[in-house]
């Protein structure tokens, strides 16, 4: 039996936190500067986008990761499986589907992304009004993640309160146990 | 002697003339601006309950160009005036109409001129809530400007985000 996720689900946990926090930075500065700086603005949606396909790939790769390696034994509580299942579940849903709304609301209005400046996706039909649907379901997942992230975050500090198994170690990138 | 029926005739083309002329009047009648290198005249101003405002230019030909339930024709030039502080002009926004879709582009009112334009992520994202008013919040106010001047109407809306359409639709109509 594991007791901790593998090292590369724990890299690539902790690479997801801190791309996704500069996501969440990058949007709120856009918001902020785009009428008085538009320039740095524009700058900054252009890295936005590009680190929405970084977290995209990372989050399919984390679980294929998932799907092959083992997992720390799961909670003895029913309530506590279920809803880690749950979180955890939603969690990776809204970090694929928060990449695709964003590709959506530019592509669908003739935008080309160029993701690092090397390569673009595939052109689409011209439609406003997807555009415009994909512009409102990312910013409800927006607000959705950030209140997945907080039932996470208390989950993960009051485990050990609720069922005596402390599960941050679990994620710690420590290479001793 | 003129024959009552010429003068009639004349009386009523004179008249047409007259009541044809009046959007034209109405145009010449909007404020004008050569800062930007070529004449700019102003078809609406947009005010905020914080004294901040924003002023829509657009160039004279673009008026005469004007049609009815029609896109903005190609090649339209609009310009955004920010004014955070009384006559204190801020960043200006550009935009342009090139083959059919809209390019954008920005520059420091106080600093040089800059009319380039290309695509932009947040500027197209954001007008895409006015696709039906051409990309254009202030679309209904610049088809009226021929016949009813300057629009100068008021946005509730905190901060520097864009109204609902709704309050551009109906500034355009007072």
């Amino acid at each position: 039996m594991t007791y901790r996720y593998s090292l590369a689900l724990r890299v690539i946990h902790w690479v997801t936190v801190f791309v996704v926090t500069g996501q969440v930075l990058l949007a709120g500065l856009n918001a902020l500067l785009y009428e008085p700086r538009p320039i740095l603005a524009e700058a900054l949606v252009q890295a936005h986008l590009s680190m929405g396909f970084v977290v995209f790939i990372l989050t399919c790769v984390r679980l294929a990761v998932r799907w092959q390696s083992p997992a720390p034994p799961p909670s003895t509580l029913a309530s506590l499986r279920i809803g880690a299942a749950i979180v955890h579940s939603l969690l990776y849903i809204v970090l694929l589907l928060m990449p695709v709304t964003g590709y959506l609301r530019l592509a669908t209005l003739g935008f080309e992304i160029r993701y690092f400046g090397l390569f673009s996706l595939p052109d689409l039909t011209f439609d406003p009004a997807l555009a415009n649907f994909a512009a409102m379901a990312h910013s409800a997942l927006a607000l959705g993640l950030a209140g997945l992230v907080v039932l996470h975050i208390l989950a993960a500090l009051f485990h050990r309160r609720l069922d005596g198994i402390g599960v941050i170690p679990r994620m710690a990138i420590r290479l001793k146990y | 002697m003129i024959p009552y029926r010429w003068t009639a005739n004349t009386l009523w083309v004179v008249g047409a003339l007259c009541v044809a002329m009046v959007p034209l009047a109405w145009a010449a009648s909007l404020p004008e601006t050569d800062r930007y290198g070529e004449t700019f005249v102003v078809y609406a101003q947009v005010d905020r309950s914080d004294g901040t405002y924003r002023r829509m230019l657009t160039t004279p030909d673009v008026l005469n160009r004007l049609r009815n339930d029609e896109p903005l024709p190609d090649g339209t030039r609009i310009l955004m005036e920010t004014y955070y502080r009384p006559g204190e002009l801020s960043t200006v926004f550009h935009k342009q109409k090139v083959e059919g879709k809209w390019q954008y582009g920005s520059f420091n009112g106080r600093g040089t001129v800059n009319l380039s334009t290309r695509p932009q992520a947040s500027c197209l994202s954001c007008h895409a809530r006015a696709a039906a008013t051409d990309f254009t919040f202030t679309q209904p106010s610049l088809v009226a400007a021929p016949g009813q001047g300057l629009t100068r109407f008021t946005c509730d809306r905190g901060g520097r985000s864009p109204c609902d359409l709704e309050t551009y639709l109906a500034g355009a109509g007072e």
